[in-house]
């Protein structure tokens, strides 16, 4: 029943994108408000038809119904109600289907937002949107088919993959990930309706940016949920490891990095509007690039799976989008009206306009180091045939200095005015930063610490906080002027211009996490230590007792677990348990870390080896990582805070940056 | 004219990966074709310190692949042929091999693949020397823009343009905030 | 129509995608193999009863070598196969086994039930493996009787390409 049903849903959803694609293109062409209402419509029937879908195979794989093929590749009688539902996204098919759904559901909200907006451009973007849906709804229900039914059904089935089975952040990485990698959909089909009709206007750019600091912090949390999965799950004891995949995030997180910074000189200067659309088509195009890249099998990688049709049919469409856009834009963008920001002016080299022209330029020159570096093995093979690898040590040699630029220019943008800046506006606003940075530097390399790259960080992480400081207290001491309480005038200051406000707590939130990295790359300590039970060992000040090891067995898996007592100095700091797991699925063991997260450090053990008479461990003492996922956290906290809108009664309208 | 710091502040910045090198990591030279490392001589005398043999093995295997992990380094993992090479480094760095004789070692026996950088030379160029290239080209791009807007006029009388000092200083204000 | 913008996005992404397409058809896990046609890493090891086997003594005649673990799946499959082809090739071409990441009890136990015609040798500090270029198990070279190595398989070997290779190396 389940297979016929999911079937009928998807043709279902597939008929209603194809027609509300078509009415929404009438939309755009005709400026027709019926039709743009049938294109709404007709996306909110295929968003419902899509999540129903979905919620059938939910209920397909939660139920063990392996007469759906979905199931039978990747469900089995043993596995626990909570992992059968997240391993929708744990495997191609479904997660395609996954790719759908909330590709439907962005488009259903847009629907739903747009209504008594212009026609014209709802209907464009509405089409967009509905094209790239029925692309990948052909795809699960021509290839991928997941709804497929198997006669006779299968009792049982392999189950999910092991290594997605350790850990509850496969429940929460995917989804997270894809709610911003998917949702960059939506302003780029913003983005070409501008184009298609030829207008940029405040009320687009309005919406344009409110959908896209969502989306931009969907993306920033996926991206970090990712990079704590790896530390915890994989115990490998890094965060980061310059996996294609990995780099398939990145890339579109920071061209839409460099839209954001770009459409706030478009807004305040007039300028960069069209770069702006521009970069949202680029950040796409790198999520469909992405995609390729992870599902295509073309790629070295931990998340890659095995070449199928799938690969060549993805190649076709990024061909397909990428010509289409290139057109686009070609045939467009001079005929474009902006009609945002004042008329352009001049600027000199010294101003903030060139403090954000060169921050734009930075963050693609990164995507462009990351873009090469990632496919350059594939080039080298296609010109040479011989292989070569791209790792971690490339890209930290290339992209270092570029982080120490970007934050540079972190603290030269906010201090420097728009437009020009003289000699003397110059040193007055960046002698307090430079000079607290240089202290700050000082004192660190007094205290001990030699390496140049840490200082440079930490003088502008300080540089920054003076910068990013003075400009929140600018908004404050208005509010005091204004003679509200001291009590009040804070609130009052900062939630009238929320957008000012948020760029700067996400600084606050970068500047936390480039001395995370920073720390945490460069003073990790690391040993192997072999332990009998009972025995203790002391390093790094920290007192380790292997207590014993034990077996824990359930129906998916066996578990050989280690027990650590873990003393610093004379405080007992509980126990730690790494552990091997075994899947019913396959022969080699998967290892859990166990990682004891303090203020300062973290300690993080890894087990190698382990039976009843003796452990291997790996033990990491890596400094600052916890302040990774706090830095990150304050970032996509920062993006939230800019998308409100300004508090009622502050009087004027807020001035971007 | 202002292009000008534009391009000699870029090209600066631009050579910052030749310099921005981590103090432990060594040179990856050219691969040599495939001989036998055990048929050359040591360079330099052998190492009877074991630690500081281990030391120069991790820095070595820090730059060399797991050749059956994905992105992991021959340091960082626990496979069978990783744990191998760590401990053949060390033996040859006790023996008195160079950093640079080790990895020529390494890439004659597993290919340049075992590099977990493509080597500094020869025709990956295009990957160390491309992303400078495109920051250099797109600076150049950049202050050509800025410069361009000064040069051309635009059809519609600018404020500023304005006889009146009053509305200039009022625009320019507006500006600095 | 813009034609700067037409070209540039032409010239960019044309390179791009040719460069993706080139990518099918490659398996990017293989591992390459740099060594064929060289001659092979000399080595002089002892075997699982002691005795010791120096590659140089074994010119003159073809050599197939064999690394391989007990918990290795795919070598456990081409035993039988191994040890067939060395039985019809007896004489004429010599079979060895090399130990890899494995312990030689668990190794001698395994043999005495499955038996081997040919000796299984153990490389204590793995030197041998590094030496191959061997990145996982099983991998098996076939040297002419010159030493040099001619073909190299990753994976477990079948009936079919050891008779092919060995008819060739016997000649």
């Amino acid at each position: 029943m389940i297979p016929t049903l999911g079937r009928a849903l998807l043709h279902l959803g597939l008929g209603a994108a194809a027609a509300g694609m078509i009415a929404g293109i009438f939309a755009g062409a005709r400026r027709s408000e019926e039709a743009a209402s049938w294109a709404r419509t007709l996306t909110l029937a295929s968003a419902g038809a899509f999540a129903l879908a979905t919620l059938l195979i939910e209920v397909a794989l939660v139920r063990h119904d392996f007469s759906v093929a979905y199931v039978a590749e990747i469900g089995s009688a043993s596995t626990p109600p909570l992992i059968a539902a997240v391993s929708l996204w744990s495997s191609l098919d479904g997660s395609m289907l996954f790719w759908a759904f909330i590709l439907a559901v962005y488009a259903g909200i847009f629907a739903l937002r747009s209504r008594g907006t212009e026609p014209a451009r709802t209907g464009w973007a509405l089409a967009v949107q509905l094209a790239v849906l029925l692309f990948f709804g052909l795809l699960v229900a021509g290839v991928s088919a997941p709804f497929d039914r198997v006669f006779p059904a299968p009792t049982d089935g392999p189950g999910p993959n092991p290594l997605l089975q350790n850990h509850a952040l496969m429940a929460i990485h995917p989804p997270t990930l894809y709610l911003g990698y998917v949702g960059l959909a939506v302003p780029f089909a913003m983005a070409v309706a501008a184009l298609a009709t030829g207008r940029l206007d405040a009320a687009w750019t309005r919406s344009l940016r409110s959908w896209s600091l969502w989306v931009w912090a969907f993306l920033t949390l996926g991206i970090l949920l990712g990079g704590w999965w790896s530390y915890e799950v994989l115990g490998w004891g890094g965060y980061w490891a310059w996996d294609p995949v990995e780099n398939a995030s990145l890339l579109p997180w920071l061209t839409f990095t460099a839209f954001l910074h770009s459409l706030i000189v478009a807004e305040r200067r007039g300028r960069l509007a069209a770069t702006s659309l521009v970069l949202v088509i680029i950040s796409f195009l790198l999520t469909i690039l992405g995609t390729f890249m992870t599902r295509s099998g073309v790629f070295n990688s931990v998340h890659s799976f095995t070449q199928s049709p799938i690969g060549p049919i993805f190649l076709g469409f990024l061909t397909l989008t990428l010509v289409g856009c290139v057109v686009l834009l070609a045939a467009r963008v001079d005929a474009l009206r902006i009609e945002i920001g004042p008329r352009p002016g001049s600027a000199t080299l010294l101003s903030r306009d060139s403090a954000f022209l060169l921050t734009v330029l930075v963050l693609l020159a990164f995507a462009a180091t990351v873009l090469l570096g990632t496919v350059y093995p594939l080039v080298n093979q296609a010109i040479t045939g011989g292989q070569v690898s791209v790792g971690g040590p490339y890209y930290e040699t290339m992209t270092i200095p570029l982080c120490a630029g970007l934050l540079g220019l972190m603290v030269l943008g906010p201090a420097l005015p728009w437009r020009a800046a003289t000699a003397a506006v110059t040193l007055r606003q960046l002698a307090p930063p430079l000079g607290v940075g240089l202290l700050v530097a000082l004192w660190a390399w007094v205290e001990g610490l030699d390496r140049p790259w840490v200082l440079l960080t930490l003088a502008l992480a300080a540089a920054i906080l003076v910068v990013s400081g003075r400009e929140l207290w600018q908004l404050v001491r208005a509010r005091l002027a204004k003679g509200d309480p001291a009590w009040q005038a804070p609130f009052l200051g900062l939630a009238a211009a929320p957008r000012r406000t948020g760029a700067h707590i996400a600084h606050l939130g970068v500047v936390i996490c480039a001395v995370a990295i920073s720390f945490s790359s460069s003073f990790k300590h690391e040993t192997e230590l072999t332990l009998t039970p009972g025995a203790s060992t002391v390093w790094q000040g920290y007192t380790l007792g292997f207590l014993r090891a034990d077996k824990l067995v359930e129906p998916h898996r066996t578990s050989t677990r280690a027990h650590f007592a873990v003393f610093a100095g004379a405080r007992d700091l509980g126990v730690l348990v790494p552990a091997l797991n075994l899947y019913s699925r396959d022969a080699r063991s998967i290892g859990t870390p166990a990682v004891l997260h303090r203020l300062a450090e973290d300690l993080y053990l890894s087990v190698v080896q382990v039976d009843a008479r003796e452990v291997t461990v790996r033990a990491y003492l890596q400094p600052g990582v916890s302040w990774l996922w706090l830095g990150g956290l304050v970032a996509v906290l920062g993006s939230l805070v800019a998308a409100l809108p300004p508090r009622r009664g502050a009087g004027r309208k807020e001035v971007s940056a | 004219m202002n292009a000008l710091p534009t391009v000699v502040l870029w090209l600066v910045l631009g050579c910052a990966p030749l310099w921005a090198q981590d103090e432990s990591s060594s040179q990856l030279p050219a691969p040599a074709p495939s001989t036998a490392l055990l048929d050359v001589p040591p360079a330099g005398p052998p190492v009877t310190d074991p630690a500081i043999a281990a030391q120069r093995a991790g820095a070595i295997a820090d730059g060399l692949r797991c050749p059956v992990c994905q992105g992991l380094s021959a340091a960082a993992s626990q496979a069978e042929s990783a744990v191998a090479m760590r401990t053949r480094a060390q033996e040859l760095v006790a023996r008195g091999y160079s950093d640079a004789q080790v990895y020529d070692y390494f890439v004659s026996r597993y290919g340049e693949w075992i590099l977990l950088e493509p080597p500094r030379h020869g025709r990956h160029w295009l990957v160390w020397l491309g992303p400078m290239l495109l920051l250099f080209i797109g600076a150049l791009v950049v202050a050509w823009r800025m410069t361009a807007n000064t040069k051309a006029p635009r059809g519609l009388c600018d404020p500023r343009s304005g006889s009146d000092p009053y509305e200039r200083a009022v625009l320019d204000e507006l500006d600095r905030s | 129509m813009n034609w700067k913008i037409l070209v540039a996005g032409i010239a960019i992404c044309t390179p791009l995608v040719w460069v993706l397409a080139t990518g099918f058809g490659h398996d990017p896990h293989a591992i390459p193999t740099v060594t064929l046609g060289s001659k092979a890493s000399d080595f002089d090891l002892v075997d699982l009863s002691g005795q010791r086997v120096h590659l140089a003594d074994l010119r003159g005649r073809p050599v197939v070598i064999n690394f391989w673990a007990t918990w290795c799946r795919p070598c456990v499959a081409e035993h039988a196969e191994l040890q067939a082809a060395a039985r019809t090739y007896q004489g004429r071409a010599v079979f060895l086994g090399i130990l890899y990441g494995d312990d030689p009890a668990l190794a001698r136990e395994y043999l005495a039930r499955v038996g081997s015609v040919y000796p299984t040798l153990v490389d204590p500090a793995q030197h041998t493996v590094v030496d191959y270029g061997v990145a996982g198990v099983p991998e098996t070279f076939f040297l002419d009787g010159q030493g040099v190595i001619v073909h190299k398989v990753s994976g477990a070997v079948g009936a079919a390409e050891l008779t092919a290779v060995l008819a060739e190396l016997v000649r």
